[in-house]
């Protein structure tokens, strides 16, 4: 389902599950991902990351920068 | 629906923003964006890293962006005009960093094709916990095939050899070990000597150092003067003519063939 973007009633043939099932599936597993690891992958970096961002940015040529900010529309 | 997000050389994904409404654009998405409320607070980015370009020395670290943003001392957007040698130079390398958060773009499509179609999802709740679960996905692919990066493994080349000099006496690779200075903590409350001076303009020194010295992170006057800090139009300016010039200096041999 992330991976392919498939919708949900494609999966159901191979998966044998019907496409409710999948959605909610889908839906607890994602739930599960953000409880679980936005404290972990998604937040500020600590002292030590922000350290080797900076090395490689300085080494890029740019010291001080911490990264690149864009916005995407969905 | 707006995503904002904030990268480095490997896309990974060190801020994530979604849910802004999609009339929102670059510019005004940094309203209720978390890391512009963070920055609003003075609680981001950290103060007691400084590095020194073109001369001065610095406490804002800053991010590329694109001209989209507005001129706030926290961005380092390209130059509108790069009429002369130095502002093109400075943009030639300003691109190659500041596309790490447009290839993010590409990369994590490419990876979860989910988020190129989010209308599969009834709520707008499912919408958001479905971008974040990618982005921490992504982030995990990320981190496990890091030591597989061009750029990584040159930078642990950079590093051992480093350490080779070192060892050998020679203290040649001091260019990147400056590149920036962390203090061992804050120094009391007078982080924000700057904005004080600014401030307490009218008053006596022993007051304003007084006033310095009460200044706790979180206080209001701190706060103020952190936003007003990244938000410093003047200083962005100056950031760009420290950065170009820094730029000219170091990297002008390595650029100037590719303008």
């Amino acid at each position: 389902m992330l991976g392919y973007g498939e919708p949900y009633d494609r999966p159901d043939e191979y998966c044998r599950l019907s496409r409710s099932t999948i959605a909610e599936a889908t839906r607890r597993l994602t739930v599960f991902i953000v409880n679980k690891w936005e404290p972990t992958y998604l937040h500020h970096p600590t002292e030590e990351e922000l350290k080797h961002i900076l090395t490689r940015n300085a080494a890029r040529g740019m010291p001080g920068c911490i990264g690149a900010i864009d916005c995407t529309h969905w | 629906m707006v995503i904002e997000s904030v990268c480095d050389e490997d896309t990974y994904i060190w801020h994530f923003f979604i849910g802004a409404p999609g009339s929102y654009n670059d510019t005004n998405v940094l309203a209720s964006s978390p890391l512009m409320l963070d920055v609003n607070a003075g609680v981001w980015p950290p103060r007691n890293i400084s590095y020194t370009l073109n001369g001065r020395t610095r406490r804002l670290l800053f991010y590329t962006a694109d001209r989209g943003y507005p001129r706030y001392a926290l961005f380092a957007t390209p130059h509108p005009i790069p009429d002369t040698r130095k502002r093109s130079v400075y943009n030639r390398l300003q691109e190659p960093v500041r596309k790490d958060a447009e290839r993010l773009y590409a990369v994590m499509p490419s990876r979860f094709n989910i988020v190129l179609r989010p209308a599969r999802f009834t709520s707008v709740f499912r919408m958001i916990n479905t971008g974040k679960a990618a982005a921490i996905l992504h982030n995990m692919a990320i981190e496990c095939t890091r030591e597989d990066f061009v750029a990584q493994q040159r930078m642990q080349e950079q590093r051992s050899a480093a350490c080779n000099e070192a060892i050998g006496g020679q203290g040649a690779f001091g260019g990147d070990q400056a590149a920036f200075v962390v203090d061992d903590g804050p120094s009391g409350g007078g982080v924000w000597g700057f904005s004080v001076s600014i401030e307490t303009d009218g008053q006596s020194n022993s007051n304003g150092h007084e006033a310095e010295h009460d200044m706790a992170v979180g206080s209001l006057r701190y706060t103020d003067g952190a936003e007003c800090e990244a938000k410093d139009t003047d200083a962005h300016y100056a950031l760009l003519h420290d950065l170009s010039e820094h730029i000219y200096a170091n990297r002008c041999r390595l650029l100037l063939p590719y303008l």
